[in-house]
């Protein structure tokens, strides 16, 4: 047993007054969880913290909180680990009796109704139903089952094991400065369809997320998402695979330029060695190519850009000479960049590389890519080998 | 335990006895289990069951013009709400009595229950019953005041427990999940019929009877 002071925000619109900061202290044992904590706290104390919860054990997705400023299920976080999250640098339990304090707040990017409760229904459910969250129906309907390749079923298990709590939309930053981002909960749930052979849309669900201003390409590659999964759905990753299926094998071209920014990406690594990035931006805008830059909508771009350019240039930030000609790399390194393109240009199926490897200590071995289908890859944590699309992934 | 065979008695299309009242779901009885559910055969409730009632409600509410509810009602309703929310502080805590009310069934209610044992059980829900009444109330706001739900779902947690230990004093036999260690054998010439509970306007549940529809598979001694 070890004493736990739990800091609750609460806040209470009938009373009329500000969010405060509601300290209890509890003694629970390490491994109990935070949910367990707040409980007590309302069986014994005040019955007036309002929390949503129902199974306690990580499956019903209703106790999404942010805990020491990481989001997750109250349920299964354990309050050493919570607790752990808010020690500074230089903690310790001997030096002057420090306490162990956890912050249990609301999530973000939802309003708070009361206490720890927000209003799923203002934001994660409404983006839920914007990404058509049923199986469309291949006409004319089959007289017996649909039978799905197993490959297939894998493929789209890790969306599948979202619980909708709500924890990734929380913390996404995309969605704190642009409210209308479709979002990785709703768009990890659009992967289990595009991925699922049976489903009818694939190509019009994907068109319609990537001429999206707020749909696929609005994602910056921040991982928070990841990090905020309970279940390991990995948002973000569905995210990217969305884009290269879309870009890729659908052939979308985009208006957000969010498909040319890729490919003029790709393109300047390929040509230079090295990103060329003052020909990134006119080029994301007019086209993948060395005249890119004289398509009006380059041009419209680069005058927008006056401000931020110019100032950069009196800085010494962008020197005028590297702005026209892009970095130099030694022959015999060009040449070494070029050959890994090829090696994966040439490979018949795509590598789907999952960004984010976690939980490595306690998983055996990867398979070698070689005996893995491309689509279940993507489920396990694939080696680094190189691979054409990663450099592509900037926020566009 | 982890399922309960009584429930709310339906017939096959989920209606209750209760005109338009529906039930489906574990919460439901339609009686397709016995005296105790086959793994896996709660599926029945949700799949065919659950289907079947949400048909026959929706054909019938069809059929129906928009029933009107009585102001009456709703101020009862409130009333309930407002003597809740009203309630003089320092009463005995909702979590404890859920907690002694968990443990009593556990205790008396559970695997193996006598008649000793359930009488226990029915004196201390009825104490937990007269407790539950004055139970302290701390959140007296109006937005989502899951204090007052707590208060108002632990009356019905009470009124389920009361209804089990009645059922389980009632039935002097063992069958299925019921393990009577006072009364091992089963008997199915008193017992093979179905014990309804209902309060009936009453303050204590009141029994009657109902007749088993047997159909192809005939009640057999379990020998495995």
């Amino acid at each position: 047993m070890a004493e736990y002071t739990l800091r609750i925000r609460r806040f209470d619109p009938d009373s009329g007054a500000a969010a405060f900061w509601d300290e209890h202290t509890v003694e629970m044992g390490p491994k109990q969880s935070v949910l367990d904590a707040i409980l007590k706290i309302r069986d014994d104390t005040d019955g007036s913290i309002g929390i949503r919860c129902s199974c306690q054990q990580a499956i019903c997705g209703s106790c999404g909180v942010r805990m020491n400023g990481k989001p997750g299920l109250a349920c299964n976080t354990h309050l050493d680990e919570a607790a752990e999250r808010g020690h500074g640098r230089g903690w310790s339990p001997d030096e002057g009796q420090k306490r162990e304090v956890i912050n249990v707040e609301p999530m973000g990017n939802m309003p708070v109704i009361r206490d720890l409760i927000v209003d799923m229904d203002a934001v994660h459910w409404k983006k839920i139903q914007r990404v058509t969250p049923w199986l469309v129906n291949r006409e004319p309907i089959p007289e017996r089952e649909y039978i799905v390749p197993h490959e297939n079923m894998v493929d789209v298990t890790q969306t599948m094991a979202c619980i909708q709590c709500g924890a990734c939309v929380s913390d996404c930053l995309s969605m704190e400065v642009d409210p209308d981002f479709v979002g990785p909960a709703a768009l990890a749930k659009a992967y289990r369809f595009v991925g699922d052979p049976r489903d009818a849309d694939r190509h019009e669900r994907l068109s319609d997320l990537a001429d999206d201003p707020h749909g696929i390409y609005d994602c910056t590659h921040c991982f928070s998402c990841i990090d905020a999964c309970p279940k390991g759905v990995d948002p973000m990753s569905q995210i990217m695979r969305l884009r290269r299926i879309a870009g890729a094998d659908e052939h979308i071209k985009d208006p957000n330029n969010g498909h040319r920014h890729e490919s003029s990406f790709v393109t300047l690594v390929e040509d230079y060695g090295l990103l060329h990035e003052a020909e990134l931006l006119p080029r994301s805008y007019g086209g993948d190519s060395w005249f890119g830059k004289f398509h009006p909508r380059a041009a419209a771009v680069l005058l927008r850009s006056l401000p931020a350019i110019i100032p950069a240039v009196l800085r010494g930030k962008v020197s005028p000479k590297l702005a026209l000609l892009g970095h130099k790399i030694d022959k015999p390194d060009l040449d070494s960049v070029k050959r890994i393109y090829k090696t994966v240009e040439e490979r018949p199926q795509r590598v789907e590389l999952n960004l984010y490897v976690s939980g490595v200590e306690d998983e055996p071995e990867p398979e070698p890519v070689a005996a893995a289908p491309t689509s279940a890859a993507a489920t396990s944590a694939a080696p680094a080998a190189p691979e054409p699309e990663s450099p592509t992934e900037e926020a566009t | 335990m982890h399922y309960i065979m009584g429930g709310v008695k339906t017939d096959v299309d989920g209606e209750t006895t209760i005109p338009n009242l529906y039930a489906a779901g574990e919460v439901a009885c339609v009686s397709v289990h016995g005296g105790n559910r086959l793994g896996a055969n709660s599926l029945l409730d949700t799949l065919i069951f659950g289907k079947r009632s949400g048909k026959h409600a929706a054909e019938k509410a069809l059929k129906m013009p928009m029933p009107t509810t009585p102001a009456s009602r709703l101020a009862d309703t409130e009333k309930h709400i407002s003597q809740i929310v009203g309630r003089e502080s320092g009463g005995p805590r909702i979590g404890a009595i859920k907690h002694e009310l968990g443990e009593t069934m556990n205790q008396y209610a559970a695997v193996f229950r006598d008649a000793e044992g359930l009488a226990t059980a029915k004196e201390k829900i009825s104490e937990l019953k007269e407790q539950a009444a004055r139970a302290a109330i701390d959140d007296r706001g109006t937005v989502f005041n899951q204090d007052v739900i707590a208060a108002i779902e632990l009356g019905y947690m009470i009124d389920v427990a009361e209804t089990i230990v009645a059922g389980a004093i009632e039935r002097k036999e063992s069958r299925g999940a019921q393990f009577r260690t006072d009364f091992p054998e089963r008997n199915d010439e008193e017992w093979l019929k179905h014990i309804d509970i209902s309060l009936n306007g009453k303050d204590e549940p009141q029994v009657s009877y109902s007749q088993v529809t047997i159909t192809r598979w005939q009640p057999e001694v379990r020998t495995y």
